[in-house]
């Protein structure tokens, strides 16, 4: 009764919440009549799968999600770099929006914003307008912050509890 | 059953005494003295690189973006496990710092590994830079060394990172001036929560400082 049919398609989960929008791709229209071949769509996000493992620089004009690993320099100034949380990353990255899930080794230059998750590493200097780190995400390096604009976005919850304060007993310099 | 036959009948919970002593609840806040007096010497102009030897939080990164800071995050805590060697410290070359955040991390190095952190602080501080350290005047303390969160006003939130306890070091201020060789005590205060905060100055460069002020 609660089988699916084998043409229904299979029920996907739903995407891991992302403050960075990901990566869309504009279905074709469709038609009631046969349509001729389509036109070959235009890729406005590549993927290096987590099977894969690549040495070398990346550059270009699209955005890249990484599952895999990749050796080398990643530069991609307009675009998104998403290291996924099977993603292993040791090379300097140069993009607009950096979004971190995996392991990374090297500095981070990004125009808008890097987010480190909960299950993301880095190792390296991170350099953003915006810097956001989820609590659980491990961090070693140096965090460059100018105080003219908003940079730090807190992900953590506040805790709820709050002991009393205690009184300092002394002071002996 | 009535009350009573069940209060004989069950004996009390056996508490162990050194876990009931164990120091800090799982997550506690407070009024730092010691924090509140660190921040109001820092330098007001200027960029200022602040070194945080504990685990990265997102509370305290939040807490410098509102000023020029430039912050170094060593997270000491995973390497600290690890016998021989004190814990290296990965930082640019000829980078120096005006304020350290050590926290509660000596508290878990024996002499020698605390002195040889210290001595390798000394030579990234800055003249006159600070340390800020807590030490513990409790018998037990955590098993691991707690998280602490920067708040307004100075305000200090810990948290546990794990449910076992040891035996603390319990070092006396003396023992800290000792231990730190190349700074002064510029204050300490003894609070009721077990914990005694330092603020440590740096000593002015002698010769046998290799580091050039940058």
């Amino acid at each position: 009764m609660w089988k699916r049919s084998e043409n229904e398609p299979s029920a996907v989960p739903p995407p891991a919440s992302s403050a960075v929008a990901p990566p869309t791709v504009t279905p074709t229209s469709s038609t009631s009549r046969p349509a001729p071949a389509p036109p070959p769509l235009r890729v406005e996000a590549s993927t290096l799968g987590a099977g894969l493992s690549f040495n070398g620089q990346v550059s270009g004009e699209e955005d890249l999600t990484v599952e895999g690993t990749i050796e080398g320099k990643i530069e991609l100034r307009k675009n998104l770099v998403r290291v996924g949380s099977r993603g292993r990353v040791k090379a300097e990255i140069v993009c607009r929006l950096a979004d971190i899930a995996g392991q990374v080794e090297g500095n981070v230059v990004a125009e808008e914003q890097v987010l480190v998750r909960q299950s993301g590493s880095v190792r390296g200097n991170l350099t953003a307008p915006r810097v956001s780190l989820e609590d659980g995400a491990k961090f070693k390096g140096a965090i460059d912050m100018e105080p003219s604009t908003p940079k730090v976005v807190s992900t953590a919850t506040a805790d709820p509890k709050a002991a009393p304060k205690p009184q300092a007993a002394g002071v002996a310099p | 059953m009535s009350w009573r036959f069940w209060r004989r009948s069950s004996p009390p919970p056996r508490h162990d005494r050194a876990a009931v002593a164990a120091a800090p609840e799982a997550e506690s806040r407070y009024a730092s003295p010691g924090l509140k007096l660190l921040l109001a010497t820092l330098p007001r102009s200027g960029k200022i690189d602040v070194l945080d030897l504990g685990m990265v939080s997102p509370e305290n990164l939040s807490f410098f973006a509102e000023r020029a800071v430039r912050l170094q995050i060593a997270d000491l805590a995973a390497s600290l496990s690890q016998a021989g060697s004190a814990p290296g410290i990965d930082v640019p070359e000829n980078q120096c710092f005006d304020a350290i955040l050590a926290w509660d991390l000596f508290d878990y190095l024996e002499n020698g590994r605390a002195a040889a952190l210290a001595a390798q602080l000394a030579t990234i501080t800055r003249p006159s830079g600070k340390l800020f350290l807590l030490a513990s005047h409790q018998k037990v303390i955590p098993d691991q060394p707690l998280q602490f969160k920067l708040g307004v006003d100075a305000d200090l939130s810990f948290r546990r990172t794990s449910d076992h306890s040891r035996l603390g070091p319990r070092r006396s201020a003396r023992e800290i001036a000792l231990l730190f060789s190349g700074f002064h005590t510029q204050a300490s205060f003894l609070l009721r929560n077990g914990w005694q905060e330092f603020v440590l100055e740096r000593d002015p460069w002698n010769n046998s400082s290799s580091l050039a002020v940058p």
